[in-house]
């Protein structure tokens, strides 16, 4: 089965490049079409699954850069598979949801084909067994991203361009941290970085290895302080909201660290992951008790979830491991659910505020109890799959490894943000679904329904038959841990502490809804002391007006301000040589002829009559003039090749300059003395400084090995004797190519800024 | 400059001028020449004609749009380094292929003939695009 791991990748990948024709020949409902793709490859990663259940890989392996230990590597493992199934079937379900949410139009087929390639990103990302590959999806799924929360420019350009800079500097710290551990082990290869933790975490770098780590994963995950991108993507439209940035793409820095568990867990670095998870945790589950907006409300609780999954993965035991994963199945589940039902009320009911939101219960009944049992499970409610997750992280708390008053701290952190999270699950159903009905409503169709309905379902189902999931986790938190240990998720554990503990959270959060009244007041005039979105603004602009105020000295239309810099930094760069460089003449200089001589004289002569001229045309002649001179010169030194060229370049920049000159005033603007006095002082000093390098070096050494290896190898291996000729097209050709490539963007720019400028009239 | 005597003179020099470029684009690889000093030998006809009929005049007597020749110059020279591929070596790896011709003696083709074709056009597009849109009248 292992050629499974790349069809899946090329067949999502192609269906995102068919997406458009797709969209063109079914509108909208290519959704479904593409749904079924995504339902079909569940299916064939399921049936895949059992040989991994039982504790085989499936490896697909291709040389890539053998050079430094890249390859195309995938790997499917219980984690993968875990994260696998999660991308596909909560994919087959928005894509199911998109084909009611969006209506017809032409940029359809663009979203599709965005969701279909960001599939394709996600999933290679967690199937990924070599650190590049692995960034490499991860980038695509930032830009894929960045494209969805952009998608119709105007008001929604400046969220988009915050999440592509917060998860993209994390790619980067990512990145590097990849590289630095490749060094240690030699390659790229994730299952060889694991094997020996000690090698890295021993070694010197290791501190800078995993606070980058860290820092990749703690951005594209949301966790505090980076977690305000998060609620401002919420601009995108909510099927992408669902999927990206709520059930999968944000979960992409919590299987990246459980991928390197074995790396954290022997380290003090796990109490750091930890330490953010809970703060990320509290914070989040308290911001959205604050909300209004539904999916403001659910973006935070997004955050929340993220950091309460993160400081499980911070223990690093396979029960919290366990705990983790079977959380990311229910959070996948319900998360999705919430989402794509406020999406429904949205459309129905025109507005995503709670305050204006009543009575939905009376009007939509159905959706009501979808939205109600996804709730429950989010609050953590039996016999919910939210339960057994909170229960299944509450054991693994308890049994933590670490100093007591530590884990005991961890634990009533985590107990409290899941109080908050029942209050604001709640929060939602009474808020919008209880009271007297305001407007006339109806139930939304069945067909846009039906994907909510499947996760809301699903998330019950899996919650009262919970002994299905047991096989899928168990082998997740054993590949993450690479422990041989069985995991035994159940509805009743007993009389246990962990369960004392889910009362206390279902107690406390009851209370808190009744006290609902002085909560809100109270939650009204919390305030956080730094705001994350603004302080990353003001680091943002000071950065750009820093970037201007550092470009505005070379901003400038007149060319003698952009002359002057080369000038001076080329006058610069010679003194420099001067210092460094023992310019002593290694022999003597060749004795000038008489011809020389003369040549020389007309050179002076032209070059004065160029500065002197008052007329455009004629400082063109003349400085014309001074390149046929220096054509005499070269043919007085025997060099034909350069003579041609100069000649017939010199010839054309005339004619050239003329046709640009001949739009300009006859003469120059005039200039005060001052600034031609300065501009004569830097020509001469420039002339001279350029004459000094050429007298001192110019025929004092002997042909350099470079230059006699090309006169040599031009007749023996590229046939041809012209050695001007054969560096060019053989021994440089890629220079060349580079060059006329170039040349080939100068011709386009002109007409694009000269010739299609004239179209319109 | 649009005179009798320059459009007579222009008329009779192209073909001429053309003519010499194509020799300095195929001796170049021996002798003093190449595909950038041909495309800017070329180049002056263009500008010549540009003189003598205006930017119109320039492209109608030689048919040339600087897009196309943008398109086949970096075809050219891209494409011979991917035949460089195909042919089991390096991208832009040279080849060299010698014919007796009756009467003529040796003939010496060589890929990087190809090569600097490509620059020959692309240098030329430049002129040809320069010319005939800076060269616009207002």
């Amino acid at each position: 089965m292992p050629s499974l791991l790349p069809i899946a990748l090329v067949t999502l990948a192609a269906f995102a490049a068919l997406s458009p024709l797709l969209v063109r020949r079914l509108g909208r409902d290519a959704g479904y079409a593409l749904g079924a793709v995504f339902a079909a490859l569940a299916v064939a990663f399921a049936l895949a699954g059992g040989d991994v259940l039982r504790g085989e890989t499936a490896m697909f392996s291709y040389e890539w850069l053998p050079a430094v230990g890249v390859s195309i590597s995938f790997v499917l493992d219980g984690l993968a598979l875990l994260f696998a199934l999660l991308v596909l079937v909560v994919g087959a379900l928005v894509m199911a949801y998109s084909a009611r949410y969006f209506s017809d139009s032409p940029s359809l087929g663009r979203t599709y084909s965005l969701l279909t390639l960001f599939a394709a990103s996600m999933l290679g990302l967690v199937l990924a067994g070599d650190g590049i590959l692995l960034f490499v999806f991860w980038e695509l799924t930032t830009i894929t991203s960045f494209f969805l929360i952009g998608e119709g420019g105007g008001d929604k350009r400046a969220p988009a361009t915050r999440a592509l800079l917060v998860t993209g500097i994390g790619s980067l710290a990512l990145l590097m941290s990849l590289v630095l551990m490749a060094s240690i082990t030699g390659d790229f290869s994730i299952a060889a970085m694991l094997s020996d933790p000690s090698a890295i975490t021993g070694d010197a770098l290791a501190p800078a290895i995993f606070i980058l780590l860290l820092l990749g994963a703690f951005t594209k995950s949301a966790q505090v302080p980076f977690h305000f991108w998060l609620p401002g993507a919420m601009v995108a439209p909510t099927p992408i909201s669902t999927y990206l940035h709520a059930a999968t793409m944000v979960k992409a820095g919590i299987y990246l660290l459980a991928r390197f568990t074995p790396l954290l867990a022997g380290t003090q670095w796990r109490y750091v992951v930890i330490g953010v998870g809970v703060v990320t945790a509290l914070f989040g589950a308290a911001v959205a008790l604050k909300q209004h907006d539904l999916k403001a409300l659910l973006a935070y609780s997004t955050v929340s979830q993220l950091g309460f999954l993160m400081a499980l993965i911070g223990i690093g035991t396979y029960t919290a491991l366990a705990a983790a994963c079977v959380h990311i199945v229910a959070h996948g589940l319900y998360k999705a659910t919430l989402f794509m039902v406020v999406g429904v009320i949205d459309k129905e009911a025109g507005s995503r505020d709670i305050r204006k939101l009543s009575g939905l219960r009376r009007a939509m009944p159905r959706t009501a109890v979808i939205i109600g049992l996804a709730g429950l499970s989010m609050a953590g409610a039996p016999p919910l799959l939210g339960f057994i997750s909170k229960e299944e992280s509450y054991i693994a708390l308890l049994e933590a490894p670490g100093p007591r008053s530590l884990t005991d701290l961890t634990t009533i952190v985590m107990v409290a943000s899941a109080i908050l999270t029942f209050a604001y699950g709640a929060r939602i159903f009474l808020g919008a679904f209880e009271g007297p009905l305001k407007q006339e409503l109806y139930e939304p169709a069945t067909s846009f329904l039906a994907p909510a309905a499947i996760t809301s379902i699903g998330g019950t189902i899996l919650g009262l038959a919970v002994f299905l999931v047991n096989p899928l986790v168990g082998a997740a938190a054993r590949a993450a841990t690479g422990s041989g240990d069985e995991v035994e998720l159940a509805l009743w554990h007993g009389f246990t502490l962990a369960l004392g503990l889910s009362v206390i959270t279902i107690g406390a959060g009851v209370a808190l809804l009744l006290a609902r009244r002085r909560v809100d007041g109270f939650m009204d005039r919390l305030r956080a002391p730094l705001r994350g979105r603004e302080t990353w603004d003001r680091i943002y602009d000071s950065t750009v007006s820093f970037g201007k105020r550092a470009g505005n000295p070379f901003l400038s239309d007149a060319p003698r301000l952009h002359l002057s810099w080369i000038a001076v930094a080329l006058l610069a760069a010679t003194a420099g040589a001067f210092v460094v460089t023992d310019f002593s003449p290694e022999g003597s200089p060749p004795s000038p002829l008489a011809a020389d001589w003369i040549v020389m004289a007309l050179l002076v002569c032209a070059t004065a009559g160029v500065a002197a001229a008052t007329n455009r045309m004629a400082a063109a002649a003349l400085l014309g003039a001074t390149g046929f001179l220096v054509a005499v010169v070269f043919a007085l030194l025997g060099a034909p090749d350069l003579v041609l060229t100069q000649l017939l370049v010199e010839t054309l920049t005339v004619v050239l300059v003329v046709l640009v000159f001949r739009r300009l005033p006859q003469s120059f603007h005039p200039t005060s003395p001052r600034r031609r006095r300065a501009g004569l002082a830097l020509g001469s000093a420039l002339g001279l400084g350029a004459a000094a390098v050429t007298w001192l070096v110019a025929g004092r050494r002997e042909l350099s090995d470079v230059g006699a290896y090309y006169l040599d190898a031009g007749p023996r291996d590229a046939a041809g004797n012209n050695v001007v000729n054969t560096i060019l097209v053989d021994f440089r050709a890629l220079d060349t190519l580079g060059e006329i490539t170039v040349l080939a963007m100068a011709a386009i720019g002109v007409f694009a800024l000269v010739g299609q400028r004239r179209k319109p009239k | 400059m649009n005179t009798v005597i320059l459009r007579f003179t222009v008329r009779v020099l192209t073909p001429v001028i053309f003519a010499l470029s194509v020799y300095l684009l195929l001796r170049g690889h021996d002798s003093p020449g190449g595909g950038f000093i041909a495309a800017l030998l070329a180049g002056a006809a263009v500008v010549l004609q540009h003189y003598a009929g205006g930017p119109k005049g320039a492209l109608r007597t030689i048919p040339l749009s600087f897009s196309s020749l943008v398109g086949a110059g970096l075809l050219l020279a891209a494409g011979m380094g991917v035949a460089g591929l195909f042919a089991g070596a390096d991208f832009l790896t040279g080849g060299v292929h010698k014919f007796d011709v009756p009467a003529l003696g040796e003939l010496k083709v060589t890929a990087s003939l190809v090569f600097d074709l490509g620059v020959y056009f692309v240098v030329l597009a430049v002129i040809v695009a320069v010319v005939s849109h800076l060269g616009e009248e207002e």
